[in-house]
């Protein structure tokens, strides 16, 4: 569903990230990785069409992303953000709500939808308190909630891009929302472009990895062939041991 | 606490709508000479209807018709649109201190508008002090949006409020000096204009004012969610699909006009748009659709309520209503202060 090709992108003159070739497909989720500068937040800034490439092709269901009329593009393609700036009393279901922003559902529609959403990721218990008086954990669940509202009348398998969707949170946060995101990138069919820093968690939760480096991305593939001890000491300049977990998969320490 | 609060919209309207027409009978009743409230809507209905009902006096039914109805309704519009304009700026600013007096636009209005009654020939003043107006309150709120805005797309309160401070010094001196160089005829106009008053409404003044609140009523309202998406963030809205530039170029402009025309019609009368939106906010929430509506219809109404307040509070001396406001919001300013000021001490 989402192509990258020879994509290229400066800013202020300078080249901050160069792709190769790099492809997604519904219901696939990808993480990306690499260290700090490497360029991944540039690439999730192209993919949600705020930066401008200057070279290459990025598309999405055959068409090229910036040409897609915008409310079209935002039924389909979702960012769930770091952090909100939010400061106004909104309660949980009204910034739910604010999903809708480019559909065009009736207002009891709306109630329903976020509704939906909101039991599904787990949000409901605190719908009446205000964003900004919850938690980490929380305000980024009820983000997701919003988000996925956002997407819920998308034709095509929508775009679902995450940055560092775990920062804020705990460790029995962090794998509850990996785990549901997991679980609804597979049920709902969308594509998933997420940056992570714990690469347990990508071996984890993730089909494919996208490497970067030095705004280059290095190589892609599935977590377990990518994830190799020396690529590791490479790039982040450290040695992990390789270990396997009882389920048979790897775990880096 | 945390749990939000929301009384039903029909609620406010509907208690808004009372004091607005108790507002509206005590605006026209008040006043050296005593008039019923019966015989006043008389003359009024008679003036609309062209019938004759009333047993007023034809100098008493002038006070109805061509000082006090005027008067009122020039309130009215004035009130709705700095209300209003009020409620858009701090969506845009993201931030509830974001008022157009406390930011400098009103100021910057002031001194456009100032400049045009003292340079401009008489003749033209009545044309060109709006314009003026707006001119000055478009060229503050770009430069103030440029100064608060960080490179992460936040603005900053402590910058928002200091450039207030400034751009008031700098108008605040150059009206002074505008007032050493003006004729008597300009001296007197800058002066009763200067104080904030809504003595002696124009006909045209009238019709600019009503024309311009239903224009940033219609104009805002289409705008709604896409302000609702601003308050996110601006990234966020840009995801929701929204073009945040052109939103924030026009509603800049759009709300620079509103202040123009309330400043040209009335001088700087502050505060209001910093009570009202924060009050609805804080009873039916910060939701726009909702907001929008109910600050204009609020402010018209706390506008029209001060007004009888400067008329009767020193009768028969009137005090300019831009006094009366200043009494009441400056110390709401600093209660809004102490409640955000956990947040403004870590700036």
């Amino acid at each position: 569903m989402l192509i990258i090709d020879q994509l290229e992108l400066h800013r202020s003159g300078r080249a901050i990230l160069s792709v190769n070739h790099a492809e997604l497909k519904p219901g696939e989720l990808i993480a990306v990785l690499g260290p700090n500068g490497a360029g991944k937040s540039s690439l999730l800034k192209a993919l949600a069409s705020q930066w401008q490439t200057d070279k290459g092709d990025l598309l999405l269901h055959g068409k090229a992303l910036h040409e897609w009329p915008r409310r079209q593009r935002a039924r389909h393609v979702g960012v769930l953000p770091q952090s909100s700036e939010l400061t106004f009393p909104f309660n949980a279901r009204e910034v739910v709500a604010m999903g809708a922003t480019p559909l065009s559902p009736e207002a009891a529609e709306i109630d329903e939808q976020s509704h939906y959403w909101m039991q599904l990721t787990d949000t409901l218990s605190f719908a009446d308190r205000v964003y900004t008086s919850l938690s980490g954990g929380e305000r980024q669940r009820v983000q997701l909630a919003r988000v996925l509202l956002q997407l819920s009348s998308a034709e095509q398998p929508p775009l679902l891009l995450l940055d560092e969707p775990t920062s804020a949170q705990d460790l029995g946060q962090q794998h509850q929302l990996l785990t549901l995101i997991r679980q609804l990138s597979r049920e709902q069919n969308a594509g998933v472009v997420a940056i992570l820093h714990d690469l347990n968690q990508a071996v984890r939760y993730a089909d494919k990895i996208w490497l970067l480096n030095e705004g280059k991305m290095v190589t892609s593939g599935s977590p377990e062939t990518i994830l190799q001890a020396e690529t590791v000491a490479q790039i982040w300049g450290y040695h992990p041991e390789i270990l396997s977990s009882k389920d048979g998969r790897q775990v880096l320490v | 606490m945390a749990h939000t609060i929301r009384f039903p919209a029909w609620l406010a309207l509907f208690s808004m709508s009372v004091i607005l027409l108790a507002g509206l009978l005590l605006s026209l009743t008040s006043g050296p000479m005593k008039l019923t409230a019966s015989d006043s809507m008389l003359t009024l209905w008679d003036a609309i209807a062209g019938s004759s009902y009333s047993q007023l006096a034809e100098y008493q039914q002038l006070v109805i018709t061509d000082i006090r109805w005027p008067r009122t309704l020039l309130a009215l519009f004035v009130g709705a649109i700095l209300a209003i304009c009020g409620a858009v700026t701090q969506g845009l600013f993201r931030n509830p201190l974001a008022d157009p007096g406390i930011i400098g636009v009103s100021s910057g209005a002031g001194l456009g508008a100032a400049i045009a009654i003292v340079l401009l020939p008489a003749s033209l003043t009545l044309i060109f002090t709006p314009v003026a107006a707006f001119t000055g309150g478009l060229l503050t709120t770009i430069l103030v949006y440029r100064l608060a805005q960080s490179q992460q797309g936040s603005t900053s309160v402590l910058i928002l409020l200091l450039a207030g401070v400034a751009i008031g010094a700098f108008s605040g001196a150059v009206v002074g000096f505008l007032t050493f160089i003006a004729n008597d005829q300009a001296l007197r106009d800058l002066t009763l204009w200067g104080m904030g008053s809504l003595n002696g409404a124009t006909k045209s003044m009238l019709w600019l004012t009503a024309l311009t609140s239903l224009f940033l009523l219609f104009y805002y309202q289409r705008q709604a969610v896409a302000l609702n998406a601003l308050l996110l963030g601006e990234a966020e809205a840009e995801h929701l699909g929204i073009d945040t530039e052109k939103l924030k170029r026009r509603l800049i402009v759009v709300t620079a006009i509103g202040v123009g025309v309330a400043v040209s019609a009335s001088g700087i009368i502050g505060f209001i748009s910093l009570v009202v939106p924060h009050l609805i906010r804080m009873s039916l929430g910060p939701d726009h659709r909702l907001l929008l509506p109910l600050s204009a219809l609020t402010g018209a109404a706390l506008l029209l309520m001060a007004d009888v307040g400067a008329r009767v509070w020193m009768a028969p001396a009137e005090l300019p209503v831009g006094l009366v406001t200043a009494l009441i919001g400056a110390p709401f300013f600093v209660f809004l202060l102490l409640q955000q000021r956990q947040r403004l001490s870590t700036l």
